[in-house]
């Protein structure tokens, strides 16, 4: 059983160290309660590899094998970051990033999942459009930040759209592929059944689409976060956790502070991952089947 | 007492490629009684999807016309079923075997009388019990079944089958082709069905009907004179199928100068 899955392993530990892979290999013979065990032992192995990497991460610390002033040892950084939860100010400024990746992810969904529906189903319109859009996608988003400050500012908006723009080519290009790759006879079956094209688009391109919409949103959510974060650093955000950290960091013993600080980002993105992985094992499962 | 259901006349289709205009149909004509199982068989190539691609409405033909119950067909028609080889790909796998029996009567008959006609298509090819699995969990012939019940559920006044038994092994056929049957019996059917199996053809049939090779005409029209129910031993070692059989096989190897040989090859 464990021989078929090693790609997902692989493509899972890429985007979260202890995210459990999402659901595969569910075989016709295997019960829910066998599924259900194997993913205990999935969960375990994945709370096993975090627990040797503090371990380690501990043991350079202590034995000053990276000056102390660099890294503080893991117990002193766990500490100090189950403190940062308990403080109002920081919280506030981890609202403001959640609240800033949020809007801009939204906004990227809205325009990427229409989109590529539409350019998926047209091929005229994919290829009027695709040249325009190979040309800007390989703009980097962060790179656009100076541009963005004189245009809107500092605030929300800028960091909104810096993880607009970041993620709506990766969700528009998985939407695209989505389309493409449902059936041709799933198509003309649908099509038997007297449904006009657009009916056919609602009730089988799109839920086909699905598992792969959801692919685009988990390469994606992480990034909203990375880049909303260094929008924050780079464009001298008021508020926000990229600011703190910034301003954390130019305090005496401040180091302290932002590896705390880094850590709860982390557990950020995990739970944010964690989420994605229950989207797909609701609305992607059957994807992920094998075939008899 | 019989009606036509379904007529054709004079169907050409002439595909437009880069190496050239290429045409599968060259005029073909015949019609199709109500109660009638006509198999189509042809060699390989011989334009037989093409052909139910244009009666599905689902190609539109560049010439001639094709009546079903009175109205000549422009898009997808009132009326019809398909069920398709490929099984695996015309069931959706994010659906459960019973919401896919019932998908395509959404949004045109009531909830109740969608459930009635699910549990009722589902038990007619003994499969009442599977509603809640996806279909991929289950067998090759029992997907195609579910296909089947789907086609059922819809209340066809005429069954369109492209090969819908070529991808299953010869027991599960067998079983198959005696389901099919049992259900037009009890559902009172018409049923076009296309094969490249000579015998199963005969078996099926009241009616065969041969294609040559394209450009396409149809060649024999042979009237099958076995009575139901049939039964797959019976009837096979009965001399009217056998005769018949082979009457069938030489018209096919006539249309197709690669012998019969070469056609089946060829699938």
């Amino acid at each position: 059983m464990e021989s078929s899955r090693p790609a997902v392993l692989t493509a899972s530990k890429s985007i979260g160290p202890i995210s459990p892979p999402g659901e595969t290999g569910s075989r016709i013979e295997s019960t829910r309660g066998a599924r259900a065990n194997e993913r205990t032992v999935v969960a375990a192995r994945g709370v096993a590899g975090v627990l040797c990497f503090l371990a380690l991460w501990e043991v350079v610390a202590r034995y000053d094998l990276l000056p102390r002033d660099v890294l503080p040892p893991a117990s002193t950084t766990l500490v100090h970051a189950a403190q940062l939860l308990g403080d109002r100010s920081f919280l506030g400024q981890i609202g403001s990033t959640l609240w800033a990746a949020l809007l801009g992810y939204v906004l990227a969904l809205a325009i990427a999942v229409p989109a590529g529906l539409v350019l998926g189903l047209s091929d005229r319109l994919h290829a009027a459009t695709a040249t325009v859009v190979e040309l800007i996608r390989p703009l980097p988003p962060v790179g656009l930040v100076p541009l963005l400050v004189l245009v809107v500012g500092q605030g929300i908006e800028m960091k909104a759209a810096v993880v607009a723009l970041g993620c709506v080519w990766p969700l528009l290009i998985n939407t695209i592929h989505g389309v493409h790759s449902t059936d041709g006879t799933a198509k003309a079956t649908a099509r038997s059944f007297g449904w006009s094209r657009g009916t056919v688009a609602i009730r089988v391109v799109w839920p086909s689409a699905v598992p792969s919409v959801l692919t685009g949103v988990r390469i994606t959510v992480s990034v909203a976060l990375i880049l909303c974060v260094g929008a924050e650093f780079i464009g001298g955000s008021r508020d926000g956790l990229g600011s703190w950290l910034l301003q954390q960091s130019m305090l005496p013993g401040g180091i302290d502070t932002v590896c705390a600080g880094v850590v709860v980002a982390g557990a950020l993105g995990l739970l944010v991952n964690g989420a994605v992985t229950a989207l797909e094992r609701r609305f992607a499962a059957w994807a992920h089947r094998e075939d008899s | 007492m019989t009606t036509t259901l379904l007529e054709v006349d004079d169907l050409r289709h002439t595909y437009r490629t880069r190496q050239g205009d290429q045409t599968v149909l060259d005029g073909i004509n015949f019609d199709v009684q109500r109660g009638e199982f006509v198999s189509i068989v042809g060699p390989s190539g011989c334009g037989k999807t093409t052909l139910l691609r244009t009666l599905s409405g689902l190609l539109r033909p560049t010439g001639g016309t094709i009546t079903l119950s009175g109205n000549v067909i422009t898009g997808v028609p009132k009326g019809l079923a398909m069920v398709f080889q490929d099984y695996r790909a015309s069931l959706f796998p994010w659906r459960r075997v019973g919401a896919n029996v019932e998908f395509p009567l959404l949004g045109r008959v009531s909830k109740a009388e969608r459930r009635a006609r699910t549990l009722e298509s589902l038990s007619a090819v003994g499969l009442a019990d599977a509603a809640d699995k996806y279909a991929w969990q289950l067998s090759g012939g029992m997907q195609q079944r579910v296909a089947i019940a789907r086609a059922l559920a819809m209340r066809p006044e005429l069954l369109l089958m492209d090969e819908p038994f070529a991808s299953v092994d010869a027991q599960t056929r067998s079983d198959l082709e005696d389901l099919l049957l049992r259900v037009r019996e009890q559902f009172d059917m018409t049923i076009l069905f296309v094969t490249h199996d000579v015998d199963e053809s005969v078996y099926l049939s009241t009616r065969v009907l041969s294609l040559s090779k394209a450009p396409t005409v149809k060649t024999a029209d042979v009237p099958v004179p076995l009575t139901f129910p049939r039964d797959q031993i019976h009837t096979r070692e009965n001399p009217s199928f056998v005769e018949t059989r082979s009457e069938v096989a030489r018209l096919i190897r006539q249309a197709s100068p690669g012998g019969l040989a070469a056609a089946a090859g060829a699938h």
